[in-house]
This record gives C-alpha cells, sequence and structure tokens, in this order.
C-alpha cells in the first residue's frame, strides 16, 4: 500500500487543477465550436431560434444578440480555464502530459455538448441543430458526439501516448 | 501616467464609437428589437439561456475528483 506524502497530495492536487483547467477550456472551446460553426457559418440555428424563428430582420437580430450573450458566457468559462492553468503553472511548476491535457479538453467538449444538448436541445427545446426537417437525428447525432468526446477525452487522460 | 490615459482615451474610443455605430440602438428595426428583447419576459429568458452554465459549473465539480489521472511523477519540477 502506497503512502502518500505531503508533496504527493500537493502534487496531485496541482494535477487536478490542471486538468480541471483543461476541462474549462474544452467547455469553452466547445461552445465556441458550436457559436462559430453552426450559428454563424454554416447558419444552422441559433440559441432562441426554435422559440423565435429567424424568419425577419428583426428575429434574426433578437436571434444575434442572444448568440452574443451564449458567447459571453463561454468566453469567460474559457478566461477561467486560462486563468487556472496560468496560475497553477506559474505557482507550482507541475507539468502534465499533453496527451492528458488534451484528454481533458476533449472531456471538457464532449461535456458541454452533452449538458447543452440535454438542456437546450431536449428539455427547453430553445433551438435544435438542424430546425428544419427531422430535427431529432440531429439533436442525437449531437449528443452522441458528446458522449464519444467524453470516452476519448477520459480515454487520453487514463492512457496519455505522449509526454 | 501616460499609459493610463492612453487607456482611457482608448476605452472611451471603442465605447463611444461602438454607441454610434450600434445599428440597434437608432434604426427602426433596431427599437423593434430592443423592445423584443427587453420586455417582460428578458429576466426568464436570460435565465433559461443561461442554465447550461451553472448546470456545467456543477459538474465539473463533481467530476473533478472522478477524472483519471495518469502517473506523471517523473515530470514534476520543484
Amino acid at each position: 500500500m502506497k503512502i502518500m506524502s505531503n508533496s504527493d497530495s500537493q502534487l496531485g492536487s496541482n494535477q487536478r487543477s490542471i486538468f480541471a483547467a483543461g476541462v474549462w477550456i474544452g467547455i469553452g472551446m466547445g461552445g465556441f465550436v458550436d457559436g462559430i460553426l453552426f450559428h454563424q457559418i454554416l447558419q444552422l440555428h441559433s440559441l432562441v431560434s426554435n422559440w423565435i424563428p429567424r424568419s425577419n430582420l428583426v428575429n434574426e437580430q433578437i436571434n444575434m444578440f442572444w448568440d452574443g450573450i451564449f458567447h459571453a458566457f463561454t468566453w469567460i468559462i474559457t478566461a477561467i480555464g486560462i486563468f487556472q492553468l496560468w496560475r497553477t503553472l506559474q505557482y507550482s511548476g507541475t507539468k502534465v502530459k499533453s496527451g492528458s491535457f488534451a484528454g481533458a479538453t476533449l472531456f471538457g467538449w464532449g461535456l458541454f455538448n452533452v449538458v447543452e444538448g440535454l438542456i437546450d436541445h431536449q428539455l427547453l427545446q430553445l433551438h435544435h441543430v438542424y430546425q428544419n426537417g427531422n430535427h431529432l437525428l440531429w439533436d442525437f447525432a449531437f449528443l452522441a458526439l458528446g458522449g464519444l468526446l467524453l470516452l476519448a477525452g477520459w480515454l487520453l487522460m487514463r492512457h496519455p501516448s505522449s509526454s | 501616467m501616460t499609459r493610463k490615459y492612453v487607456s482611457v482615451a482608448v476605452l472611451f474610443q471603442a465605447v463611444t464609437s461602438t454607441l454610434v455605430a450600434c445599428p440597434v440602438c437608432h434604426t427602426q428595426t433596431g427599437e423593434q428589437v430592443r423592445a423584443a428583447i427587453l420586455n417582460g419576459s428578458f429576466g426568464s429568458t436570460l435565465l433559461l439561456v443561461l442554465t447550461p452554465f451553472p448546470v456545467l459549473v456543477i459538474a465539473v465539480r463533481y467530476l473533478l475528483p472522478l477524472l483519471p489521472i495518469s502517473s506523471i511523477d517523473e515530470n514534476y519540477v520543484k
């Protein structure tokens, strides 16, 4: 049985802090992928486009406003992750394997997809991934992607390949 | 001190130019948009729109201790 010393305990705490930073950054980046790719480039949906259809300029701008609120909070989450990462590295010098950190960010991205997919798409129905046609299929594909990212992130954290 | 004045001037310029350029602030369409956003349901919509964020915070708090952390002792730098 391994007995942990204080330095082991501190190391674990610092490592966990870096992993948490990775998860926050992953959540933020996942939010930005959603916002930039789906809302802006592909224009598949906006944040409240199932409540307020983007059928005219006024409704489009209302959706744009709520997209902005969503992006603002996504930015805050990302900033928290960056700050936590910087603070932990600055004061502890702890390092983690790059594969582990990538795993934490993938895990965060997956977590974003699952939570956002369940709450915004299924529970509140603020919007669906694809507003026209069979939205259920797209919504479940989004959730499935979230599940896969969670799994990939978990596996990468558990078995990081590079140092 | 100069840097402080420059920062304030840049911030002032950014805010005022944004307000002057703001289409939501001055056009007829903008007035309709503002009226629709800042209606009686603004607070409840804001609450619903932001719901995923506190849920994510709670999820991270409870999932973090469960995350698998591989051994990286060899990389530790005191």
